[in-house]
């Protein structure tokens, strides 16, 4: 099944407009109707944190806010969204990793609770462990799989070429498999 | 046993089902509108929740740099490009004025049914028509176009009555002023129920630029050597060459369609290769009787390439100049390139583009060749492709490579999922 973050409307359907504009915060705000779900969606397989998820998605739409008179192409605000979460996701988990060497800062290490109840154990250990992977090899599992992307979309998600995407793809399902063998 | 594909499928979908639908919180967007997105000093990045706007000032920078790369490159495009490309043989304007106006692709993505086909504008990107998979057929599988801008055949594969599959070509033909674009079934089949084949079975596939005939590669599973076909459309004739020597023919398990006609619609170029390693690409007559395709075919060009795939290729008009990409991968550096072979010599003519990657990259294809064989339109890096600079992460794009100058087609990537004709 392809996910839903590709099938609602595209920025297209707006007119241009200026930094400030109502045009643009209406656009801007129909966009959000119809995609931040699937976005935070997105963002929660990669972070395992819907608190994180829903900053994370709030930021690539105030981003987008305010390049909105830039955009030449308004058609282009979805795959923007896409890779403005997915750098967003990449930002907030280095941000972990920086804070576990700097154990003073308060930070949402794991998955929460609720989180971690609600999507059970086995798939609970996949995303533990896809967590674990670089983040390229991450991100180009999560744009492939869960989203179904094609490996030119996944490519363009993530600003690397097609043939890249496919290694990093092969790359990553091997290092997955190897990490849930060893959690066996 | 269960793959780690489907593990992680299914656990990607476990989690997302924890955001049920309409559960977004509300959008608050910034008071404040820089009209550049500047990263402001720390002491101002105050969180509209929690400690994340350094995270919005990276994704601000980061996600903008990644769409305005390519309205820059093509807007440098309209103005000219760089000056220090070489002189193109014709204008940019009249580069740009001479591709098709009209591109035919498949929706849905790879591995998963394609259940429709949609014309499109190209300047646009507008939807002018789409047609469904006709039934009892199930998915289209390749598409190619004529050199009309109005005829499409494509192939569809479905289940055959009795067991097995098989696939079977469409003609499509597009008025922009007429009546609803609608598919007719040609006469020729290219797997039936009884086949052995390899996987789906069809590898490349070319309509002549006459729209008269149909080339076709069919795999089969070893020791059954792969078949290149080429049907006549009207006459209902058929003639088929065998591959019997090593290495694999015109399809290497990529999404690609490695098989070209010249303007004669008559001579054939088409990719064969050993291995992830070399390959080449072979010309034949095919108005020569069918046989040994080894024997029948001359060889044009040859060369190493670095990853494992291959990629579209294109022939010129005049069969002379063998178009490919190819990529070399050194140091930590791919040079990707789009590479003009004689077919006389076998020696690179030109590089009609070549960027320099850092990393490990490939995946620039040629898509067209524009009749005078000196308009492309490819998939590249959206930068100059003759700068010599090294790129770092560049967006891709689909557009229009002359003259040292590569242009992005508006629209063209948001709609391009999986094949794509023109």
């Amino acid at each position: 099944m392809k996910a839903d973050t590709t099938n609602a409307a595209t920025g297209r359907d707006f007119p241009g407009t200026g930094p400030g504009d109502a045009g643009a915060v209406a656009a801007v705000t129909r966009l959000y109707q119809g995609h931040a779900v699937g976005l935070i969606r997105l963002a929660v397989v990669m972070l395992g944190d819907r608190p994180a998820a829903e900053d994370v998605v709030q930021d690539a739409f105030a981003g987008l806010y305010r390049r909105w008179a830039k955009l030449a192409d308004h058609g282009k605000a979805l795959p923007y969204l896409r890779s403005a979460t997915i750098n967003g996701c990449r930002n907030e988990l280095r941000r972990r990793v920086r804070a576990r060497r700097q154990p003073a800062e308060t930070v949402t290490d794991a998955a929460s609770a609720e989180f971690a109840a609600l999507v059970g154990e086995d798939h609970r250990e996949v995303l533990d462990a896809l967590r674990r992977l670089p983040a390229r090899q991450r991100e180009a599992l999560v744009l492939r799989f869960y989203l179904d992307l094609s490996e030119r979309e996944v490519a363009t998600a993530m600003g690397v070429s097609p043939g890249t995407v496919k290694s990093t793809t092969a790359r990553g399902l091997a290092s997955l498999g190897r990490l849930l063998r060893e959690r066996a | 046993m269960i793959s780690t594909e489907e593990r992680l499928r299914a656990a990607a979908q476990a989690a997302a089902r924890t955001i049920p639908d309409g559960s977004a919180p509300p959008l608050r967007l910034p008071a404040e509108l820089p009209l550049r997105p500047a990263r402001r000093p720390r002491w101002l990045r105050a969180g509209w929740r929690r400690v994340v706007a350094p995270i919005a000032a990276a994704v601000a920078v980061v996600g903008v740099a990644a769409v305005s790369v390519t309205v820059s490159q093509l807007d440098r495009g309209q103005a000219g490009g760089p000056a220090s490309t070489p002189a193109s043989p014709i204008s940019r304007a009249a580069a740009l004025a001479s591709v098709p106006p009209y591109y035919a692709g498949l929706t849905g993505y790879p591995g998963q049914p394609h259940l429709t086909v949609v014309i499109r504008a190209l300047a646009t990107g507008r939807a002018l028509a789409t047609v469904a998979v006709p039934a009892p057929f199930t998915s289209f599988t390749r598409i190619s176009g004529a050199a009309d801008d109005r005829t499409f055949v494509l192939s569809a594969v479905g289940p055959r009555p009795g067991g097995g599959h098989e696939v079977a070509f469409f003609r499509l033909r597009f008025d922009p002023g007429g009546p609803a674009p609608r598919l007719t079934r040609l006469p020729v089949l290219a797997v039936s129920g009884s086949d052995k084949v390899l996987g789906p079975g069809l590898g490349g596939l070319a309509v002549s630029p006459d729209g008269r005939q149909l080339a076709f590669v069919v795999l089969r599973p070893p020791p059954l050597p792969p078949q290149l076909r080429v049907a006549g459309l009207t006459t209902g004739t058929e003639r088929t060459w065998v591959w019997n020597g090593p290495g694999w023919l015109a399809d290497n398990g990529q999404t690609v369609s490695p098989v070209a006609w010249a303007a004669d619609s008559r001579t054939l170029a088409f990719q064969q290769g050993h291995g992830f390693t070399s390959t080449s690409v072979r010309l034949l007559d095919t108005t020569r009787a069918g046989g040994d395709l080894r024997a029948a075919s001359r060889l044009a060009a040859a060369w190493q390439f670095a990853e494992d795939r291959t990629g579209n290729i294109a022939l010129s008009p005049d069969a002379g100049t063998v178009i490919s990409p190819v990529t070399v991968v050194s140091g930590g550096v791919s040079e990707l390139m789009i590479s003009e072979f004689s077919a006389a010599t076998g020696r690179v003519r030109e590089q009609a583009a070549h960027w320099r990657y850092a990393g490990t990259a490939g995946g620039q294809d040629v898509l067209w060749a524009g009749p005078g064989g000196r308009v492309l339109i490819v998939v590249g890096p959206a930068a100059s492709p003759l700068s010599g600079r090294l790129l770092h992460d560049p967006p891709w794009a689909v557009g229009v490579l002359t003259g040292g100058t590569f242009t992005p087609l508006p629209h063209a990537d948001a709609h391009y999922t999986d094949w794509i004709a023109f």
